[in-house]
């Protein structure tokens, strides 16, 4: 077979593919788009419609109507997110490339306390405890920044990205007598920049769509971050109706699923355009050049 | 190597027993005041709640002598914020709980909250103003755990449907005095409207219709009956409940009903037609505040007499804790929360004039988008509270009116130790889950059969072993009377 | 000179060096020192909680405190494994996990070493994007959005059907349907995830070799397979043993919002999580700490094996 047509071939069935996958990705962000944007008269009437037949901001009105507590919001889980995903990313690629280190003589037992905690944990009681009583991180940002800034898969999957660095690379610079500490930051993790950046993104999204440690942790409304006070916003509702509290539902508009759909809109836009920028880093690592023998 | 391995041995056993030894660190504060602090359910986002809850502070102050800390916490998160504030051994004096969120009855067996039996006689004002029923039907474990909030208690089975239903279909409608009567307007209903409607039980509202009421599933015994033997039995073993699913059947056969499930998903039947009647909980005002949840007019009707049960009473409770430092203060904050007008009234409506305005002595009606407001049954006995524009002015002596008059439950005050029976009770909870939304919804074609498999499966998942523990308990209970 | 090698990663470079090239210790303290903030987090949040897996040896009870309450010895454990459910989750739990990864893997490689071969960055942009997007939604939404497809009364599916000349199908009370729903979410939700994951681990793979093969002549089905397929092992290994460990794990949201609570569907949906969450209406501390300790237990047994077996072949594709 010649190797053309074959290329060609797997071009094709590739194209084919991903036409297919990303359709099926693609369809529900529409869905929800179209739903927020879509009046709950028509919900009721004619279900959910992929163009609506009937547009309305109703959802987005009710969002913002407290415009200064979703940009808080928005305030604090940038804060979170960017402070949070930096030092995250920079304590566990350092930690990855402590543990690919064959030359580092505590590696196995390392290796195996990191991963023996993505098993066993204590429970969310002891955590409580420890981050509310002798933290005193009580309704702190930086309880919700600590506690997810270190995860065990993280560590061994950006080790396996490190590991793909030619050992040989790291010897000659030794040779020439270079530091840990210069290896890394000028060696390993330029090279490993595309997986990096992946560990960061995902961390990063980790940070901005927490809501359960806010639910457990913040107290103060100020610094509830964006997913914690669109779920609080959209409870409430959920919750006037089930109570039947008329007094504080008259006067209100109710848009429900058209709500649950803006929400979702409206926290995850942002994650969605940086996705967009982070893309560039999903590179080849800048090479350092051949080794010399 | 070895050595390494050893100390990093040394530190991971240092680091746990760090942890584990760490006792309860405990914080002495100078106080000139006492103060309180009380965890209500409230919307944290609203702009005003500072402002508020300092003046009820101060209200406090000035009558009792005590500072209040109120701390909001949202519905939706209300359980597992107050769980973790409960299990972490955090400070708090007062929460309030439930048997539908911050389980009271859980609670009580965890040894969370403060046992106020003997405590009472401090606020004999609060102790008389509830009657001895209620008193009853709050009891766990045994004994009197948290002051029950005042409201409407009376518990009771009723349709529910749209009103363009009720004049549409009326005919059929004139003579219903239970579920099953519903069948001639099934037949009409089920002539324009095929294969559309969804319609299921509600043993929570229904009981009060069939006479049956759950202890915990399947256990449970008649709702009236004599008041010296009380037998338990497997619910879904008993003629009523067989003769209300083949008759459920019915009407998905001949297409008055959907033929197919959604599971519990509820959000896209919005039209009429999709819901065409529900069994809910009358009290006064419900017309109004369903219409605001479903968008269109509403026509209800009772089906059953009014009663008074411990699932009534517990609806909302306030409970003191176990670790409390000034349990006495409390207690005196409660019944003080309870017997004044003004304390309530600010906590449910806020500031006259800026979250709402007078119509007339008991009547207010709220701004719209107040900065302030909150319901009136998380926070103090609603009895004096204002009445809201569209309500009678005599809302709350009719509601009283209901409580006094509602007929008991034979087991009020009972609470059942699940601790003996709760493997067979986790087994028959999957088996009732399997199989009952099926037959409430009529989907399955041999439904009788169906039923006997359910029941044969209950068998063997421990339902005999349940309901001779019941029996034993409430015997047990019967004979301390 | 320069050294053409041929690189694979992992694999040291067997060639003569100065012993102790790395091991001494101003080197071991750098080491120490880069890995110190990381070690330090670990420890503090989640070494010290780590006292707390003992409620699921105690009756706990607030008033009584952690360490106050009384032991119950296995008690706990009894309740989850002397309950009719437990074979039925392990079961279903079992097998969704062991599908999800080996088809999770393979269709990721597949769909990784394809995206490699589309010349455009841009589509490649555009595909990496869409692909990502469910990754981010919650299970809450894909359940709404889900019955737009799934409802029995308006969904789509139903609607072709019922188009075709057919019954329209009551999607939530099949049991026989579930099994492919269930798994065709998890991929989809994903998918975009580890095809990120494999991507970004083949760019990392040393150029040269690709161009030695192409001069060599292997078609691009040979390059995938014999090239850059083994040299994702170190990652797949990696994500196999991971897998492994929380093999009795299921994701909650997956198993619980989609089904839309379902009786019909139990015995095809119910996995550990939904079980104990279905049980556990007394929000029993003590018996969810048992049943979450069992499956650490379990996981780590799995894991210690995987373990040890992948470093009979190559020790460096080991986890520890």
């Amino acid at each position: 077979m010649k190797s053309s047509t074959e290329a060609r071939m797997v071009s094709l069935v590739s194209y084919i593919s991903f036409i297919l996958f990303g359709l099926i990705c693609l369809l529900p962000m529409l869905m929800v788009v179209a739903i927020s944007f879509t009046s709950e008269q028509s919900i009721a009437e004619n279900g959910f419609q992929l163009i609506p037949k009937e547009f309305s901001l109703e959802a987005y009105k009710l969002l913002f109507a407290n415009p200064g507590q979703i940009l808080d919001a928005y305030k604090t889980t940038a804060i979170v997110t960017i402070t949070g995903t930096v030092l995250s990313v920079l304590f566990t690629s350092q930690a990855a490339y402590v543990t690919s280190r064959s030359t580092f003589r505590a590696q196995k037992q390392i290796s195996f306390m990191f991963y023996f905690t993505q098993l066993f944990n204590g429970g969310l009681v002891p955590t409580y405890v420890l981050v509310t009583q002798y933290l005193h991180l009580k309704n702190s940002l930086w309880a919700i920044i600590l506690i997810m800034m270190i995860s065990p898969w993280n560590v061994f999957l950006l080790r396996t990205y490190i590991k793909g660095v030619p050992e040989s690379l790291i010897e000659s610079a030794k040779l020439d007598g270079a530091s840990e500490f210069r290896i890394f930051y000028q060696i390993v993790f330029p090279l490993t920049i595309s997986g990096i950046a992946t560990v960061a993104i995902t961390t990063a999204i980790g940070y901005w769509n927490d809501w359960y440690q806010n639910m457990l942790y913040i107290t103060d409304v100020n610094k509830y971050s964006l997913q914690y006070l669109l779920q609080t916003l959209l409870g409430k509702i959920d919750f006037l109706k089930a109570a039947g509290d008329v007094g504080m539902l008259t006067g209100m508009a109710l848009p429900e699923e058209s709500l649950r759909m803006a929400t979702c809109v409206v926290a995850i836009g942002p994650m969605a355009i940086l996705f967009l920028f982070v893309q560039k880093f999903f590179v080849k690592g800048i090479t350092v050049g051949s080794v010399k023998g | 190597m070895k050595k390494t391995k050893r100390l990093l041995a040394m530190l991971m056993a240092a680091a746990m027993a760090i942890g584990m030894l760490a006792g309860c660190g405990g914080k002495n504060e100078e106080d000139e005041a006492i103060t309180l602090t009380w965890y209500i359910m409230g919307d944290t986002t609203l702009s005003d709640n500072n402002e508020v809850f300092q003046k009820a502070s101060d209200m406090v102050y000035e009558n009792l002598g005590y500072r209040l800390r109120i701390m909001p916490i949202d519905a939706a998160s209300y359980n597992d914020k107050m769980k973790m504030i409960i299990a972490g051994g955090e400070e708090w004096d007062i929460c309030w709980t439930s048997n539908w969120c911050n389980n009271y009855a859980n609670n009580v067996t965890n040894g969370a909250f403060l046992q106020l039996d003997d405590l009472l006689d401090e606020v004999p004002t609060l102790r008389d103003s509830i009657d001895e029923k209620i008193w009853e039907g709050v009891k766990a474990d045994g004994g009197i755990y948290g002051i029950p909030v005042q409201q409407i208690m009376a518990r009771n089975s009723a349709i529910s449907m749209p009103l363009e239903f009720w004049e549409k279909y009326n005919d059929t409608l004139v003579d219903v005095k239970s579920y099953q009567d519903m069948d001639a307007f099934m037949k009409k209903f089920g002539a324009d409207y095929p294969n559309v409607a969804r319609v299921t039980f509600n043993w929570q509202n229904l009981m009060y219709d069939q006479n049956i009421e759950p202890i915990v599933k399947p256990a449970a015994i008649d709702l009236e009956g004599p008041t010296d033997e009380i037998k338990v039995y497997n619910m879904y073993e008993t003629e009523a409940f067989k003769n209300l699913v083949l008759l459920r059947r019915e009407w998905t056969k001949n297409g008055y009903t959907k033929k197919g499930t959604d599971g519990n998903a509820t959000s896209a039947n919005r039209k009429p037609e999709q819901e065409p009647w529900v069994i809910d909980c009358y009290k006064p005002g419900y017309e109004v505040m369903r219409e605001a949840s479903v968008k269109y007019p509403v026509k209800v009707f009772t089906i059953s007499d009014n009663y008074l049960t411990n699932d009534g009473i517990q609806a909302t409770i306030h409970s003191i804790n176990y670790a409390s430092k000034h349990p006495v203060e409390a207690l005196k904050f409660l019944e003080f929360a309870n017997t004044s007008p003004e304390f309530v009234n600010l906590l449910v409506y806020g500031i006259e004039g800026k979250h709402y305005n007078k119509i007339d002595d008991v009547t207010v009606k709220r701004v719209d988008n107040p900065g302030y407001q909150n319901s009136d049954w998380c926070i103090a006995n609603v009895f004096n509270t204002y009445v809201m524009e569209g309500q009678p002015a005599d809302a709350h002596s009719q509601t009283k009116a209901m409580n006094d008059n509602a007929k008991t439950s034979r087991i009020l005050g009972f609470n059942l130790d699940r601790e003996p029976i709760k493997i067979q009770i986790a087994n028959c909870a999957s088996v009732i889950n399997e199989y009952n939304a099926q037959l409430e919804e009529g989907l399955v074609e041999d439904t009788e059969a169906f039923l006997d498999e359910m029941n044969a499966k209950l068998k063997t998942a421990g339902v005999d072993e349940i309901v001779a523990e019941v029996q034993r308990q409430i015997d047990e209970w019967l004979a301390t009377k | 000179m320069k050294e053409k090698k041929m690189t694979m990663p992992g694999v040291q470079a067997k060639k003569l060096k100065p012993k102790g090239l790395g091991r001494g210790g101003k080197d071991q303290l750098q080491l120490w020192l880069l890995l110190l903030p990381a070690l330090v987090m670990l420890i503090i949040f989640k070494y010290l909680p780590m006292g707390g897996v003992i409620i699921a040896f105690k009756d706990y009870r607030y008033s009584d405190g952690i360490f106050g309450s009384a032991w119950a010895g296995i008690e706990n454990f009894k309740f989850f494994f002397k309950s009719n459910d437990a074979k039925t989750v392990i079961r279903n739990a079992l097998c969704y996990n062991l599908t999800f990864i080996v088809t999770g893997h393979i269709i990721s490689i597949a769909l990784a070493i394809m995206l490699t071969n589309i010349k455009s960055k841009k589509m490649t942009g555009v595909f990496q994007t869409l692909m990502f997007q469910p990754y981010y939604l919650s299970w809450v939404v894909i359940a709404f959005i889900s019955l737009t497809f799934l409802s029995y009364k308006n969904g789509l599916f139903n609607t072709i059907v019922q188009n075709m000349g057919g019954e329209p199908i009551s999607w939530y009370g099949e049991p026989k349907y579930w099994p492919f729903i269930l798994w065709f979410f998890h991929m989809w939700k994903g998918q975009g995830y580890q095809i990120l994951l494999y991507y970004t681990s083949i760019l990392g793979i040393d150029e040269s070799i690709y161009e030695a093969a192409k001069v060599d002549g292997c078609t691009t089905m040979q390059t995938a397979v014999k090239i850059t397929v083994p040299m994702l092992t170190p990652t797949m290994t990696i994500l196999i043993i991971m897998g492994i460990g929380a093999i009795f794990n299921s994701d909650f949201g997956l198993f619980y919002q989609i089904p839309q609570g379902s009786g019909a569907l139990q015995k095809v949906t119910d996995v550990v999580e939904t079980y104990t969450y279905r049980a556990l209406t007394e929000g029993s501390m003590s018996i969810s700490s048992a049943v979450g300790l069992t499956q650490s237990v379990v996981g780590l047994i799995l894991v210690v094996t995987a373990n040890a077996v992948v470093k009979k072949y190559n020790e460096e594709n080991a986890l520890f």
